[in-house]
């Protein structure tokens, strides 16, 4: 579904931030890319969503080339990206802000969505004329999910969504995007916390200084002994 | 009807009726200083579009008066009629802008304040060198020529009050507009770029071409705004677009409220007409302390009215749950 064929991006012509990155994620997938700060994991979601001109390399979506596609209709292609750090509409309303992750739809299909996103975060029901700025972290994050499902993607980027919440609100994040999988989606999932993405992960790539060290099978990198010693502990 | 809709159309209803009755009385001036006002009135609905739903700040809308202004004199004296200049003054301005904002809305917040400050005087200095094309510092019509007059059927607009009508009408049908772009897929699209770019883009919003629209649309209004101008005043000069005429427009929109269409109306009011009305009352020593007084009224709003006067139910969501 998605193929990334040696990608490198380069900030500022000086600091390499990925190198020769070459992934694929097919139709269904949860496929994680786990890695350090400053490994390239943000930079890889951000070129594949066009938030970054690639230097070298090719991203391809549906057999189609997203070279030269401007950020916003790559949006409308299917591929819904859910940044690090949420970004959501602060100062918007919960429910502004998932009538916006639908831009440029009609009312009928907007309310269709609407009603599917409650059924998956019924807590954004409660909350839908609040303003986003004023939940918390957790909410923030289901809230950031919900807004880019609202698009009807057919391929979900994940940021960090485990960033600055508490184990136990991870764990529901987690339970909610395997959920949200299992209906067909297909997820690519970045993440530091290699334990719980490999756990939903089918398999997963690890980047290192902008190049893919290891790629497998969740279950081959969660035992093995380098990925245990680096990401594990 | 609820409250609201009451008084709105009470005020209406006073703007409508109570001018023609100060004709030939002392107070007639008072008709000019409300026509002057309902041209910042439009002004300040067409920069709420950039500065307050799209958060583009822009502190050289005057030029776009200007050119307006002055392409609907040149068509005047040339014999246009006023209808057919403005609409073509439109065109100009609205281009011009387009121009203006395709080459620097990549820039952001003061960078983007600084160029279009700087597009300002350029305009500013540009009319008052040009003189082939606009007789420069002395201004159009030069001697020997004329403006053409307003018409409508066979009637010629020829008193201030007459103006005031014209001008009010313009007034209204631009709010109404600006309620109308408010509440579309348009103006959702304008609120998100202002609060994140990024995340707008990311959720397929154009980023760009909506921020080039809402920068071409306020031109709409600029040029309308000094078409009307010129052809009641029958006369223009580069004196009338400084760059503090530009700042008295921002003023006039946080004073009354960003982004809210009512609080624009009101900012401008205040802004516009008080000062004038107040130089009378008051006697003439009054105008060398306008600005003075202006600054402090600035302050104050700012320390005890963050949102404005009349701010917009956002705003006001907004800093009741910070306080809260």
């Amino acid at each position: 579904m998605l193929e990334c064929r040696s990608l490198s991006v380069v900030y500022g012509k000086k600091i390499s931030a990925l190198k020769d990155v070459s992934l694929k994620v097919d139709q269904g997938e949860i496929v994680t890319v786990i890695g350090a700060n400053g490994s390239g994991k943000t930079t890889l979601l951000k070129a594949i969503s066009g938030v970054f001109r690639l230097d070298e390399g090719e991203v391809s979506f549906e057999g189609g080339a997203l070279s030269g596609v401007p950020m916003h209709k790559i949006a409308r292609l299917g591929i819904a990206h859910v940044p690090e750090g949420r970004r959501i509409f602060s100062r918007l309303t919960v429910l502004e802000n998932l009538e916006l992750g639908a831009y440029g739809q009609k009312k009928a299909i907007l309310d269709k969505r609407l009603e599917e996103a409650y059924r998956i975060f019924p807590l954004l029901k409660e909350r839908a004329s609040q303003l986003g700025g004023t939940l918390s972290g957790g909410e923030q994050q289901m809230l950031a999910i919900a807004r880019a499902l609202m698009a009807e993607p057919k391929l979900l980027l994940l940021d960090e969504p485990s960033m600055g919440l508490a184990p136990v609100i991870v764990e529901k994040i987690y339970s909610t995007i395997k959920n949200i999988s299992r209906q067909g989606l297909t997820i690519l999932l970045v993440e530091q916390n290699a334990q719980i993405s490999l756990s939903i992960a089918k398999r997963g790539y690890v980047l290192e200084n902008g190049q893919i060290a290891l790629s497998g099978l969740s279950g081959e990198l969660l035992n093995n002994p380098l990925v245990q010693e680096a990401y594990l502990g | 009807m609820n409250p609201k809709k009451i008084s709105l159309f009470f005020l209406l209803s006073g703007f409508v009726f109570l001018p023609p009755l100060f004709v030939n009385t002392p107070y007639a001036y008072i008709i000019r200083i409300l026509g002057i006002t309902g041209l910042y009135v439009v002004l300040a609905l067409g920069l709420n579009l950039t500065l307050g739903l799209a958060g583009l700040f822009d502190l050289g809308f005057m030029a776009f008066y200007a050119i307006g202004a002055y392409t609907s004199a040149i068509l005047s004296i040339h014999g246009w009629n006023f209808w057919a200049a403005t609409a073509v003054a439109v065109a100009v301005t609205v281009f011009v802008r387009f121009l203006l904002g395709a080459s620097v809305l990549r820039l952001r917040g003061d960078y983007l304040a600084i160029a279009t400050l700087g597009f300002g005087e350029m305009t500013r200095i540009f009319f008052n060198n040009c003189d082939s094309l606009t007789n420069g510092p002395k201004g159009l019509p030069a001697v020997g020529q004329s403006m053409g007059l307003v018409q409508i059927y066979h009637f010629t607009f020829t008193d201030n009050l007459h103006f005031y009508y014209l001008i009010l009408a313009t007034a209204i049908l631009g709010a109404v507009f600006s309620m109308r772009l408010e509440n579309s897929r348009i103006g959702r699209a304008w609120t998100a770029i202002r609060e994140d770019e990024i995340a707008a883009e990311l959720t397929g919003v154009a980023v760009t071409k909506f921020k080039i629209l809402a920068f071409s649309v306020s031109a709409v209004f600029a040029a309308v705004a000094g078409s009307i101008f010129v052809h009641w005043e029958n006369f223009v000069t580069p004196e009338s677009f400084t760059f503090w005429e530009s700042v008295l427009v921002v003023s006039m929109i946080v004073v009354g409220g960003m982004t809210s269409i009512a609080g624009a109306v009101t900012g401008a009011l205040l802004i516009s007409a008080l000062p004038q009305i107040l130089q009378v009352v008051l006697g003439g020593t009054f105008i060398h302390y306008r600005y003075l007084i202006f600054g402090v009224a600035l302050v104050l709003v700012i320390i005890f009215r963050p949102q404005g006067l009349v701010p917009s139910s956002r705003r006001q969501l907004e800093l009741q749950r910070i306080e809260d």
